[in-house]
């Protein structure tokens, strides 16, 4: 037995070892190709790899004229980037100054806390059809489709950083002469950022997934309009390019809003 | 003690605590104490753990309310903290967002002093304490000791009227501990403050002070003063001198009817530790 466990642990060559990661997608991709050719998977299912790389070009330069969709891409992401941004920016303005005052007033969070878990407690999905009501179809569905999911973990996030801000930081500012203001502005504010940057984070991912949401509901242009229409046309490999280019640009948007948040972070951790 | 002359003045503070559930007794925190401490004298409260040291510190720095009784600085009734009381913590209360320079320029940026002129201040104040070339480390980048100095660097750049200092080395080891009291004792002979500094250690209470205020335990009281009377500047060998000794005889004695006075079912079963130390004490000093 311990011979066994020995040999089992024994460590892999060096080139080897940072191969590692590639070799899943290496299998998938190989799997994915062969299916595609001598397995026969028709294209209307699943394109193969040469034909989505092509597609994903034509969508981006739109040089091919593969279909209506060539060179649209920054058209489709430019919209849907307006909407993620005005939605998250809302969800922003409104779920940090109401977290924070929620964290740091003790009647502030028996005001709003109770009311805003119970709002919380219903699904992002299940405000889509008052949404359409009151708002139509479109981009005003979309953009309070996204405030309302990013608002929750941004709110929640500031709330319980603000809380737990250490108690004698705040006693520190006093004694050296700050009021009211200053202790919120000087201490709070600081102290509870590494909470608000996870917060904002978090409310940016789902941004983009409720952009999807909103826009399936039927609008001319953005990413997940260009997913339902392809859909509706037989186009699978746009389809696929679509979900690829929603990743690319929600973790783009990830990274700059890291970018931004870089500027003002005290501690490097909070934002790697 | 007159209270002429006295920068700070405890008087008559009590302080209880109320439990949670009003059919069980509150805490009686603070009995009475008074206190002063003159312009430009260190004074060292000392007593045992649990008497109720740090909440008196707490009131004077205005963190918490007395139940009864007031605080003075300067002659005026204090309420709520300010800068003209300074703390140093027993825990790291550093800025960890700030660094060193910006936690000690912090209180004069309150005071919108920034600009060269604080600059220069701010570095005069971290020469004092040892740290120049530690200026833009942050917080979690120094060791122990360095943050009690960049602590005290950042209350004493506001020259407040009282300097309250909470078991500030408690947490250091011995060594460090040693040092940062030497370093105490230069800055405070350069600057000439007022502090009041809580120990519940005999010979960082003496190697420091002037005056020595002994506490009881639970509900604490001013149970004695004593002047220490060593001459200055003193050293680390200071603790070993006949007349520390002699002092140190007084305070122990003190200290143990400061105990005692909390249980006094050990006056009629002294515990084991009470009679040794009784009994060492008694051989010794008479």
């Amino acid at each position: 037995m311990t011979v066994v466990a020995v040999s089992a642990r024994r460590t892999l060559p060096r080139g080897l070892e940072g191969a590692l990661p590639f070799a899943l997608p290496a299998v998938l991709g190989a799997a994915w190709a062969l299916a595609t050719s001598v397995g026969g998977v028709p294209e209307y299912i699943l394109p193969s790899p040469v034909s989505l790389a092509r597609t994903i070009w034509d969508f981006l330069f739109g040089t091919l004229h593969l279909s209506q969709y060539s060179g649209t891409f920054c058209l489709h992401a430019w919209a849907s980037t307006k909407r993620v941004a005005l939605g998250f920016l809302l969800a922003a303005g409104v779920g940090v100054p109401v977290g924070i005052a929620a964290g740091s007033g003790r009647w502030c969070e028996r005001l709003v806390d109770p009311t805003i878990h119970a709002i919380r407690a219903i699904p992002g999905i299940g405000w889509l059809p008052l949404a359409m009501v009151w708002f139509g179809i479109g981009t005003k569905t979309t953009v309070f489709l996204i405030a309302l999911a990013a608002f929750f973990p941004i709110y929640v996030n500031s709330a319980q950083g603000a809380k737990h801000v250490r108690p004698v930081w705040k006693r520190a500012a006093l004694m050296l002469g700050a009021d009211r203001r200053e202790v919120l502005t000087t201490v709070v504010l600081p102290a509870t950022l590494p909470s608000i940057v996870s917060g904002l984070r978090i409310g940016l991912g789902l941004s983009w997934a409720y952009l999807v949401l909103g826009e399936l509901s039927g609008v001319p242009d953005g990413l997940g309009a260009v997913i339902m229409d392809a859909r509706m046309m037989g186009h699978v490999e746009i389809i696929i390019v679509g979900m690829i280019s929603i990743a690319v640009v929600g973790r783009l948007s990830d990274r700059a809003l890291l970018l931004l948040l870089g500027r003002i972070a005290w501690r490097k951790e909070m934002v790697s | 003690m007159s209270g002429r002359g006295c920068q700070l003045i405890v008087a008559d503070i009590s302080k209880r605590f109320e439990a949670p559930n009003p059919q069980e007794q509150g805490i009686e925190a603070l009995d009475r104490v008074n206190l002063c401490v003159q312009a430009g004298e260190l004074v060292c409260l000392l007593g045992p753990s649990g008497c109720g040291k740090t909440t008196l510190l707490n009131i004077i720095a205005g963190f918490e309310d007395p139940t009864g009784g007031c605080v003075l600085v300067n002659g005026r009734e204090v309420h709520g903290p300010g800068p003209d009381r300074g703390v140093a913590f027993q825990e790291d209360a550093l800025f960890p967002w700030l660094t060193a320079r910006g936690n000690v320029a912090y209180g004069l940026a309150r005071r919108s002093l920034r600009g060269p002129d604080a600059k220069a201040q701010v570095d005069r104040f971290l020469r004092l304490v040892g740290l120049d070339g530690f200026a833009d480390y942050f917080p979690d980048q120094l060791s122990g000791g360095m943050k009690q100095r960049v602590a005290l660097a950042r209350v004493m750049i506001n020259s407040p009227a009282a300097l309250l200092m909470d078991e500030p080395f408690v947490a250091l080891d011995a060594q460090t501990r040693a040092a940062m009291q030497t370093l105490l004792l230069d800055v405070w002979s350069e600057l000439g403050q007022t502090i009041l500094f809580i120990t519940h250690d005999v010979d960082e209470a003496l190697l420091l002070a002037d005056r020595v205020y002994v506490m009881t335990s639970r509900p604490g009281t001013v149970l004695d003063e004593v002047h220490v009377a060593l001459p200055r500047p003193r050293a680390l060998e200071t603790v070993t001198s006949e007349h520390f000794l002699e002092k140190k005889r007084l305070v122990l004695r003190l200290l143990q009817r400061a105990i005692n006075s909390e249980r006094p079912w050990i006056r009629k079963k002294p515990s084991p530790v009470a009679v040794a130390t009784g009994s060492r004490l008694s051989r010794k000093g008479e």
